[in-house]
């Protein structure tokens, strides 16, 4: 169901700069959800090995920059719909960026 | 329990550490001030609002629920609806919601000093902008990603959707139009600035080549390739400059280079978007982040002084930039970076579609809009740091200081900020331009100040470099803006003229393209144009009602929140939206019955129009003056309509929503909650 490789990736990645690693103050102790523990442990994990850290970083600079969509878009047609051809590359980034633009993405 | 006492300690010091900052900065008179308690300030007043405020809105009144499937994982195609990490989504987030208006805005509000806008900036965005966001992209979310006018429509009736859509479609033009003048008057009489600005467009268009035939979708090697380019074009304007023969290409008043930017946008509108919409929205997304972190690192390193005051006499409604009083225009001045209804757009957009989870609402929502107003304060940072004399040299429009430059100091020195010819040359000299004044709209002094603390950082030889930098920085994505806003007016009016007559709706039909096209460039091109031949500036005009604009539509988007918060039986949290909405209500209505009714001819559009009449009756103007002088008299008619249409959709839809409300209460019929049903998530760490 997820995007795939980086949703882990990059989660732990990042969960060190996360405020839900902070401690629990009191007053609103009472927060329906509570990740900190595990993440703080995941994060320090991945801090001491600096190369995985690099390429989580990469990894994550490619699925912001869209880099990487199209190995995600093959990687999920092939979970998804087996029996298709799916698209060429350049037809798909020209999906793609017919699909973003066609509704308000930028603001003032 | 020791977790939980540190975390006290820890909470308790960022407390006092960000009164201290603010104590200081809204205390101090007289010194110049360190902007690093701007900047420490700002942090902790996010911190502690994010860690208290948007945790007890998130699990007290939204009660937002980890284990609710999202639209994203229920409707999950691969294609709009995708569940992504949230610090993708965070990304993709808040590069659509900040663009150039957080870095105007601020700009132009340091004409009252630096303490009204930056605390307008940090309590409109805790208790104003964070919120609206954060409310907006729940309710989105709760209803598989609807957008703002569905929502409207859904939950309070066919008015609200309505009002809704056109409010969307002429915020939109007149965002447009000011954007426009914004990056003319920058680019006017300036070979420099106006070569490395056409320049982007070429290299937008080979970087859309690139990524589209030569190496399909490789987005971040066009991007890099085409960062290259854009900072050589910064230097290449700095040779055009100084070649005689050439210089005189690009050396133009601001009325032609309106016609070239209306004529840009709409080439660009038609155009096919991977040839130039998309490639540049890469660069100047780039551009973008890239210079928002290297002005906080500036800052951090530098410590730069404010030179500003707190207050400037200007508050009392006689400023140069733009006329008007404190109360109301600086909420209005300032609208993004503070509030601004264009978010809801966005947070009812793209954004609900990509949430993974419902628990990572709370940072998009309000963590992304509290980064956007850190972007505003980094930009009153830049102004406050010039020399006010400066500052007020660069912003005043001519009409108000004089034209020749010994009037203008005389003038600007008469007000208590001395400045002299000679300090202006230099400047002048020094950022590679011929003239610095009067060049009105934040962009050329925000660009003066960034240089100013670029140079200090990494060396004074650079300035100029610098400052051309800024300007192509801001102008690049203030065109992709321009670009973007433009092609969704299009298919909003396409939209409409659909329902008139059906081919009209068909986005793909090339005379429904350029017909509509045509009407969106022409509808902000006039706004442009009358801006540039105005003499007082158009700025003084357009940012205003820009604000206006904004900040009903935000209003919109509150109304429509509490709406819902009535309706799901939450009446003792309703004041998270219903508060910043009154206050809404009470800026933008008693800003338009200034614009409206004000006898002073620089705030009331009426007055304006009389007093030119008047004089044009009598033979006062100047045979060029007299020229235009219908022109100008009828626009601030139409600008005076315009503000009262706006604050009418304001007040029917307030209104419509009261009535829902009241119906509800009394246990009436009303249209019912469009949240869709609870599914338990199956993804992982749920």
């Amino acid at each position: 169901m997820s995007t795939g490789l980086t949703e882990r990736s990059t989660h732990e990645l990042l969960s060190a700069v996360n405020d839900s690693s902070l401690p629990v103050f009191d007053a609103v102790q009472d927060i329906n959800w509570d990740i900190a523990q595990s993440d703080t442990l995941k994060a320090n994990e991945t801090c001491i090995k600096p190369l995985p850290l690099l390429s989580y970083i990469w990894r994550a600079i490619r699925e912001l920059s869209g880099d990487d969509a199209y190995e995600r878009y093959i990687a999920q047609h092939a979970t998804r719909f087996p029996d298709t051809t799916p698209l060429v590359r350049k037809d798909f980034f020209l999906y793609q960026q017919r699909q973003k633009w066609s509704g308000i993405q930028r603001c003032c | 329990m020791k977790n939980s006492l540190v975390a006290i300690l820890v909470w308790i010091a960022v407390a006092l550490l960000g009164s201290a900052a603010l104590g200081g900065i809204a205390l101090n008179r007289g010194e110049s001030i360190n902007a690093l308690w701007f900047v420490t300030a700002a942090l902790c007043v996010y911190a502690i609002a994010y860690r208290f405020y948007a945790t007890w809105i998130a699990t007290k009144v939204l009660l937002i629920d980890p284990t609710r499937a999202t639209p994203a994982e229920r409707l999950d195609n691969g294609r709009d609806y995708i569940p992504t990490n949230r610090w993708i989504v965070f990304g993709h987030h808040f590069a659509a919601i900040a663009g150039p208006g957080p870095l105007v805005g601020p700009t132009l509000a340091a004409q009252f000093g630096y303490l009204p806008g930056t605390l307008w900036i940090l309590i409109g965005a805790v208790f104003g902008g964070c919120v609206q966001d954060m409310v907006t992209l729940f309710y989105s979310t709760r209803r598989n990603g609807r957008s703002l006018g569905q929502m409207a429509r859904d939950e309070l009736g066919a008015i609200g959707g309505i009002a809704a859509l056109t409010t969307t479609l002429f915020i939109m033009i007149i965002l447009i139009a000011v954007l426009g003048l914004v990056v003319v008057n920058a680019m006017k009489h300036s070979p420099w600035a106006t070569s490395t600005v056409a320049a982007t467009i070429p290299i937008a268009m080979l970087v859309g080549l690139y990524m589209r035939s030569i190496r399909p979708g490789r987005v971040l090697e066009g991007s890099l390739l085409g960062v290259i380019l854009l900072l050589l074009a910064v230097a290449g304007g700095g040779w055009i400059e100084h070649q005689p023969g050439l210089r005189e290409l690009f050396d133009h008043p601001g009325l032609p280079l309106a016609w070239v930017v209306i004529a840009y946008g709409f080439a660009a509108a038609i155009l096919p978007v991977w040839l130039l919409l998309a490639p540049r929205d890469y660069l100047s997304t780039y551009m973008k982040l890239g210079t928002i972190i290297l002005l906080m690192l500036a800052i951090v390193w530098m410590q730069p002084s404010i030179k500003m005051p707190a207050f400037t006499q200007f508050i009392d409604g006689t400023g140069p930039i733009f006329g008007g009083k404190l109360f109301p225009f600086v909420f209005i001045t300032i609208a993004c970076g503070a509030i601004s209804g264009f978010h809801a757009l966005i947070a009812s957009g793209t954004t609900p579609k990509l949430l993974s989870n419902e628990r990572d609402i709370r940072m998009i929502g309000f963590g992304g809009m509290a980064l956007e107003s850190f972007v505003a304060i980094m930009a009153i940072i830049a102004a406050t740091v010039l020399d006010p004399g400066v500052f007020f040299a660069i912003n005043s429009p001519a009409g108000v200081v004089g034209k020749e430059a010994a009037d203008a100091v005389a003038k600007i020195s008469s007000w208590g900020f001395p400045v002299t010819v000679a300090q202006m040359n230099l400047l002048a000299q020094q950022m590679g331009e011929a003239t610095l004044f009067a060049r009105t709209g934040g962009a050329p002094s925000l660009a003066v100040g960034m240089a100013s603390i670029f140079g200090s950082a990494f060396g004074q030889g650079m300035l100029a470099m610098w400052y051309h930098f800024a300007i192509m920085f801001e102008a690049i994505f203030i065109l992709t803006t321009l670009d973007a806003g433009t092609r969704v007016g299009r298919f909003m009016l396409q939209d409409m003229l659909g329902n008139i007559w059906e081919p009209l709706g068909r986005t793909s039909w090339y005379p429904s393209v350029l017909l509509s096209s045509g009407i969106v460039v022409a509808a902000w091109g006039y706004f442009l144009y009358i801006g540039v031949i105005d003499p007082n500036g158009g700025v003084n005009i357009l940012w205003p009602l820009f604000g206006i604009s904004n900040q009903i539509l935000a209003a919109i988007a509150l109304c429509v929140a509490t709406g819902i918060l009535v309706k799901s039986d939450k009446l003792k949290h309703v004041w998270i939206t219903a508060l910043p909405l009154a206050w809404l209500i009470i800026i933008t209505s008693s800003a338009a019955w200034e614009k409206i009714t004000s006898p002073d001819v620089r705030i009331g559009f009426l007055a304006a129009a009389d007093d030119l009449a008047t004089k044009l009756a009598l033979g006062l103007l100047s045979p060029e003056k007299a020229a235009t002088a219908p022109q100008l008299i009828f626009n601030q008619r139409l600008d005076a309509v315009l503000i009262l249409f706006f604050v009418c959709m304001l007040w029917l839809i307030v209104f419509d929503m009261l009535r829902v409300c009241a119906r509800y209460l009394k246990g009436k019929p009303v249209p019912p909650l469009s949240e869709v049903s609870h599914q338990l998530t199956r993804m992982e760490k749920a």
